[in-house]
């Protein structure tokens, strides 16, 4: 299988005064007809490394292919000319802002046609089985409506169908779902899982929810502030997790069972440190309940320890002995 | 929904009333005739000076004279005769404060005529009033001869020795009045003329006054296209007159149509400026966005009102220097607020689409950004325009604005200057100021009433 | 009002006035909280869970009006209250709020002490330092040092924000807490930080808690007794394991919990087809009927009552009654 996308990030630097390390030597390859989640929370970088993979943001250190090009520093125009930005799509977290209010959906469905000179004709034809891929029915009574018409899970269909109208090969979804209503959730992780089938297409889902990246991905990878700490088939890493901070986060996700009243969580102690000043060692050090001298000034290095299934753990192998 | 807040119907309304003078104004008046003449003081020479509005009158018990215009012509006198004969039927408690005659296109053949106007008073007396002389024909000249044409002839009568010494004859021999000559050129002979001693003092003479003009030829044809005969009273027209005795109505009706252009017309420029380059200087970032707000703090440290009295001290007070200044000094303002609400669109998550499906910067500019602030410029395109139209006041009222210009400001500034406020001339200070702050008012009212369409506070209103 | 029962809604209907007509936000709503009790309320957007919260302490938008209902608070009914008298006698000492959003609406220019010692000063009468000694013991129960009290909202992660907002709720001992989706916006671990506090505080303070949420899994993790609300009114309620066990429940609920991801167990998550009801013009008969997957002609004429069922608790559904 041809590997679809791989990137190799070492900084991307944002602050020039003061570095922050958005993301820390993060590499990841994510093959055809393969979804893999990234997951963690509010600062770990995985919208960061979502964008870069699009190259809306540039890297500062690091390399991004695309089925074996290095597309890292080609200038924008080029990146348009060589029909990259038909083939690397994004679709993002808020249907409510990720859409220009004063435009109708057929016009915003049209826009990323126009841009790569589609003829008239053709535009039109694709319009419309956008519209029905993402099943929005009737499609030519959704092209003349405007987005506040429409309802949050069907704001982002019409993403999902601006994202896919040029074919990509390669899609990023970040949070697609977590501003949309749980009982309309499911319909949106459904179609996503649908187009990868019907379209051979790499999909990196981006979430804070582990619970819906298991329903979707083939793998997940879990980042803490800016680094890779687990990677794996999603059966093994919800299964056995090696990481403590895969384990905690597991532990913290609310499931509906009738003694959660009663029982209280183990959770995970203090509060995530500031990315501007991250911990030396092992990041994740200052808060795991494993952390042992070696984890203060050592960073651990991504080994793989079964098949596909990798973590960054100084003390990974008596987690899984002990297990 | 714009017309929701009462603020908003309101200012729409002003507005409304503000055009529709504006375009009466603009087709009814023929106004580059009147700008041109608004600074001729000949042209204004028969109207009374500082004279109220006729409509004093309803309120006080003495009646003020109305200015009077006798009109006759066009006349033809053949050989000598009598030219014209204007009636006046006078009733009022008070005297005319001058009397002009103006002739004009006077056409005559073979000699040269003289033109000489006389009147009888009711009581039968009759005094000759004036003498006109008609410029004899110029070598090689054609006949007919024309004289007094483009320009009228004016002749201020009252102002003239002969009428004293007239008067002066008549009173001292019919009426055994001791006067002197000294004392009815100072009061002013048309006092006289139109009076008559009464228990020690001079009270008007009511009853008709005949107006004759005769011209006096040896040979020839005369023929007059107009003659008019003014008896200055002293209240003039809807708004009075000012100093230079020019009717404030005209100028103050011309005031709506220049201010409303001066204001829309810098607010315009201004904004589109302003905005142009706050678009740019927000999206692009960078050095471009470092030149263009580095600029525009700089201007907008410059002290404005010293560097325009310099600029006119210069070039002169003229409009186009003026909105120059005004565009120059205020588009960092714009600039500088729309740059920071492009910096939020850009990061906006649809704009960030539109880069990830390939559009070009024109194109995200275009169809992205702009259709978000275009309620922004709209608003303040509108809120702008009274801020320049007092801007110009302002500085007209401080001398520096443009004399040319029929603007409320300058009737104002005049006003000030020639001390109207002391001298009680109610009527030339008040309506300008009003209808300046109205004018600002209206539009202040209807950005006010726009405002809850540019700032949609998207609340969802129930359901959570 | 039976013992122990310290709040008691009937029939509440709270509507907004709106260009387009009145918005019936919260339709007929009636339930009770215990003492040491906490009720979960869970409802999507548009559900009127908010509402119901900001009725509760009288702290309403102006455009929106108690049209009817009783809302009884130990013996007295706050709605007949006028806003003022309200605010001076109950809000903060017998009821409190934390707000939706409410870290992010902390005066970045107070302490955040000072904060929370504020309503003990202002309202309680007590001086700045005896105020003081009891903002420090409050920081203390929720989980932070003592001198977080000298530190100013921005020098504060999310998750201590929300303490603190937490702590002013709580700092005059009210009997009832009501949190307004508390943890939305924060990480899961935070999240479940947040939780663990709350379930000490049931513990330790006797306290009783109205939590509003969307999310039918968190309120899992913390409710006694749950209220389901769809389209302004309550659809279900009863206690935790009855609405997760396998008695007969609302097709709503039912459908909500199918909806739900989970990381253990094989099930694929469903979805509800369809949209959440217009709140102007409702559907008639069952509100839920147009999405329901069991409707039949009674549902779309007829608006069903709560029925009680043999497990204790109620649905509003003709399936379970009638």
């Amino acid at each position: 299988m041809e590997g679809v996308k791989k990137f190799y990030e070492v900084r991307k630097g944002l602050l020039s005064s003061q570095e922050l390390r958005a993301l820390d030597d993060v590499s990841l390859t994510i093959q055809r007809r393969e979804t893999v989640s990234v997951v963690g929370e509010s600062g770990c970088g995985k919208s960061t490394l979502g964008r870069i993979s699009v190259r809306l943001l540039e890297p500062t250190d690091g390399r991004v292919f695309f089925k074996g090009e290095d597309i890292t520093r080609i200038p924008e125009s080029a990146l348009r000319r060589l029909s990259f930005r038909k083939k690397l799509q994004i679709i993002f977290q808020d249907p409510y802002s990720s859409i220009n209010p004063f435009m109708k959906i057929g016009e915003v469905l049209a826009e990323p046609l126009e841009i790569h000179g589609f003829p008239a004709r053709e535009m039109k034809r694709r319009i419309l089985s956008a519209l029905e891929d993402v099943k929005l029915f009737p499609p030519e009574e959704f092209v003349e409506r405007y987005p506040h018409e429409l309802s949050g899970g069907q704001r982002q269909r019409v993403n999902i169908a601006r994202a896919l109208i040029l074919d990509p090969e390669y899609l990023v979804a970040d949070e697609p779902v977590s501003m949309i209503d749980a009982s309309s959730r499911a319909e949106i992780l459904l179609l996503l899982k649908q187009i990868r089938d019907a379209r051979d297409m790499g999909i990196l889902y981006i979430t804070h929810d582990i619970a819906t990246a298991r329903y979707v991905s083939d793998r997940i990878a879990v980042m803490y502030l800016g680094e890779l700490v687990e990677i794996g088939p999603t059966t093994d890493v919800l299964r056995r997790p090696i990481h403590p901070y895969t384990s905690l986060l597991l532990g913290s996700v609310p499931e509906p069972t009738p003694y959660g009243r009663k029982k209280k969580r183990v959770v995970i102690k203090g509060e995530p440190p500031s990315v501007l000043n991250p911990p030396t060692g092992c990041k994740f050090h200052t808060r795991c309940p494993l952390a042992i001298e070696k984890c203060k000034y050592a960073r651990p290095q991504l080994t793989e320890y079964f098949p596909n299934h990798s973590a960054a753990c100084h003390r990974a192998e008596e987690i899984i002995l002990g297990n | 929904m714009f017309l929701s807040t009462w603020s908003g119907r309101v200012g729409l309304a002003l507005l409304t009333i503000l055009t529709a003078v504006s375009l009466f104004t603009l087709t009814a008046i023929p106004i580059s005739e009147v700008s041109r003449h608004w600074n001729d003081p000949q042209y204004w020479a028969d109207y009374p000076k500082n004279a109220p509005p006729i409509w004093v009158n309803l309120f006080s018990n003495r009646k003020l004279l109305e200015t009077k215009v006798l009109q006759a012509g066009p006349v033809e006198i053949t050989e000598g005769g009598n030219a014209a004969e204007l009636l006046v039927d006078y009733e009022h408690d008070s005297f005319p404060t001058h009397i002009s005659l103006v002739v004009s296109k006077l056409k005559y053949t073979d000699s040269v005529p003289l033109i000489i106007l006389t009147v009888i008073r009711p009581d039968g007396y009759s005094i000759e009033v004036a003498k006109l002389t008609v410029p004899p024909p110029r070598e090689n000249e054609q006949q007919p001869y024309i004289r007094f044409f483009p320009t009228p002839e004016r002749i201020l009568v009252s102002s003239s020795d002969e009428l004293v010494r007239e008067v002066y004859k008549l009173y001292v021999d019919r009426f055994n009045t001791p006067i002197t000559p000294t004392k009815i050129k100072q009061d002013g002979p048309q006092r006289y003329l139109f009076g008559i001693p009464q228990n020690g003092e001079i009270r008007p003479l009511k009853g008709v006054y005949r107006f004759i003009l005769a011209a006096t030829q040896s040979k020839g044809s005369l023929s007059v296209e107009s003659v008019k005969i003014i008896l200055g009273g002293e209240s003039y027209g809807f708004m009075g007159t000012d100093v230079i005795g020019r009717d404030l109505a005209l100028g103050i009706l011309l005031g709506f149509p220049v201010s409303l252009f001066i204001g829309v017309i810098s607010s315009l420029i201004v904004t589109g400026f302003g905005t142009s380059l706050g678009l740019v200087s927000g999206y692009l970032g960078g050095r471009i966005d470092n030149l263009i707000q580095r600029i525009a703090d700089f201007i907008n440290n410059i002290p404005v009102l010293p560097l325009l009295i310099f600029l006119v001290f210069t070039f002169g007070a003229k409009l186009w220097i003026i909105i120059v200044a005004f565009v120059v000094f205020g588009w960092p303002g714009l600039t500088i607020v729309t740059r920071s609400i492009v910096l939020q669109l850009r990061e906006s998550q649809f704009v960030e689409a539109a880069r990830a499906i390939g559009a070009s910067s024109i194109r995200v500019l275009a169809k992205h950004i702009f259709p978000s602030i275009a309620p922004f410029v709209l608003a303040q395109v509108i809120f702008l325009t009274p801020s320049f139209i007092l801007l110009e006041a302002a500085l007209s009222f401080l001398g520096l604005g443009d004399p040319s210009l029929p603007t409320w400001g300058q009737i104002l500034e005049l006003g000030f200057r020639s001390a109207a406020v002391y001298l009680g001339y109610w009527w030339w200070i008040l309506p300008p100021g009003i209808l300046i702050v109205i004018t600002a008012l209206a539009f202040v009212m209807v950005s006010l009433g726009l405002e809850p369409i540019i700032n949609p506070r998207v609340r969802a209103v129930g359901g959570r | 009002m039976t013992s122990g029962e310290i709040l008691h809604v009937e029939d509440l209907h709270v509507y907004y006035s709106t260009p387009k007509g009145y918005l019936k936000a919260v339709d007929g709503v009636s339930f009770n909280l215990h003492k040491g009790e906490s009720l979960a309320v869970v409802g999507e957007s548009g559900s009127g869970k908010t509402t119901l919260g900001l009725t509760l302490v009288r702290a309403l938008p102006k455009n929106a009006k108690i049209v009817s209902g009783k809302v009884i608070l130990n013996g007295e009914d706050i709605i007949t209250l006028s806003t003022e008298e309200f605010r001076k006698k109950h809000s903060w000492r017998t009821i409190s709020i934390v707000f939706q959003g409410a870290m992010n609406s902390l005066n970045p220019v107070i302490k955040v002490g000072d904060q929370i010692a504020e309503p003990l000063t202002y309202r309680g009468g007590l001086s700045k330092e005896e105020a003081r000694k009891i903002a420090e013991e409050f920081i203390e129960m929720v989980g932070m040092p003592r001198d977080f009290y000298n530190r100013y909202p921005h020098e504060l992660s999310g998750g201590m924000k929300q303490r603190i907002v937490i702590a002013m709720a709580l700092v005059m001992k009210p009997q009832i807490l009501i949190l307004d989706e508390p943890t939305s916006a924060l990480d899961v671990t935070i999240q479940a930080q947040i939780i663990n506090l709350v379930k000490d505080l049931l513990d330790n303070l006797g306290l009783s808690v109205i939590f509003i949420t969307h999310d039918l899994a968190l309120a899992s993790e913390i409710a006694d007794r749950v209220a389901v609300m769809y389209g302004g009114q309550v659809v279900e309620l009863g206690p935790l394991e009855e609405l997760l066990g396998e008695t007969p429940k609302h097709p709503y609920s039912e459908k909500l919990l199918a909806s739900l991801p989970r990381l253990r167990g094989d099930n694929v998550p469903e979805f509800i087809p369809g949209r959440p009801p217009d709140l102007i013009n409702p559907p008639t008969g069952c509100r839920f009927h147009p999405r329901c997957p069991y409707v039949f002609e009674r549902c779309i004429v007829e608006e069903p009552p709560l029925f009680r069922q043999s497990s204790g608790h109620l649905v509003k559904c003709w399936l379970r009654g009638g």
